[in-house]
């Protein structure tokens, strides 16, 4: 489920044992829960990115727990060892439990 | 209408503490009343579909420090924290860190717990990690309501854990966050 709302971003090739970077960019409101309503009556419920998970080929190697303070439009980048070839997959996991990712193809050269 | 406008002045969001509010919540919904010592976790706790304000308490978020700590001794620079000294806008504020270890073995960090103590919800983000990250190095941006600490709290897989500590003066705070 690709969608322009969720990006990723890798480098093209690597080198076998090297740690790169993955970027990501999701567009989300990501209401705190803490705002008031213009009634000012009740708080604008939490409606956030509550997770957000890292596979490389399929096998998860990152994890993110996001909480209210977590900005608007939240970027995110983490780091990887290059193993193989193959794609990084990141799933984002909104508070309704809607499921949003975007993946990305890696190379793996030998030094 | 008018009604409306009565209750918006009588509920006044500085004058009712969110004890009462609290309170009203769960008598309104028919559940027993929540003892003292768990209203304060009950309040710190991230729910959504939520409807009573949180205001932000010090001494809590350093209680959950404390919780996520539980007494160890943390270990000194181990952490690099990046974050600016002076944010004129709270809404995003860049943060970047690094937990020294090699990755080979134990010696990695398992989760980075990252608290903002002047928040409403001080707990900002957990990051775990494994042995095949190669780094720990991680990007965020995060929220911040008003000037306070921004402290990180990694937890090792042998068990240590260090911290870092860092005051940011926020100009113009977030309404979230």
């Amino acid at each position: 489920m690709a969608s322009p709302e969720r990006r990723i971003r890798v480098p093209k090739t690597v080198t076998r044992g090297e740690v790169f970077e993955v970027r990501t960019l999701a567009r989300h409101v990501m209401e705190s829960g803490v705002r008031f309503s213009t009634d000012n009556i009740v708080v604008i419920p939490r409606h956030i990115l509550q997770e957000v998970q890292g596979f490389y080929n399929g096998r998860q190697v990152f994890r993110a727990d996001w909480f209210s303070s977590v900005a608007t439009n939240p970027y995110l980048s983490f780091r990887v060892k290059a193993v193989e070839s193959g794609e990084i997959k990141v799933i984002w996991i909104s508070d309704y439990n809607v499921r949003t990712s975007a993946t990305a193809m890696i190379e793996v050269v030998e030094a | 209408m008018k009604t409306g406008t009565e209750m918006t002045s009588r509920i006044n969001r500085t004058s009712v503490s969110r004890r009462a509010l609290l309170g009203g919540a769960t008598a309104l919904l028919g559940l027993a009343a929540v003892p003292a010592w768990a209203e304060g976790i009950r309040n710190r706790v991230s729910m959504f579909r939520r409807t009573f304000p949180v205001q932000p308490d010090v001494a809590d978020a350093e209680h959950l420090v404390g919780i996520v700590l539980r007494g160890r001794e943390p270990v000194p620079d181990l952490i690099d924290l990046k974050l600016p000294l002076l944010a004129e806008n709270g809404d995003s504020i860049p943060l970047s860190f690094d937990v020294r270890c090699s990755f080979e073995g134990n010696d990695y960090p398992k989760t980075v717990h990252i608290f903002v103590l002047g928040n409403p919800f001080p707990e900002v983000a957990r990051y775990h990690y494994g042995p095949w990250n190669g780094s720990a190095l991680t990007e965020m941006r995060f929220r911040m309501r008003q000037t306070s600490d921004v402290v990180l709290v990694a937890e090792l897989a042998d068990g240590r854990v260090a911290t870092a500590r860092q005051n940011v003066e926020v100009l113009l705070g977030a309404c979230g966050g």
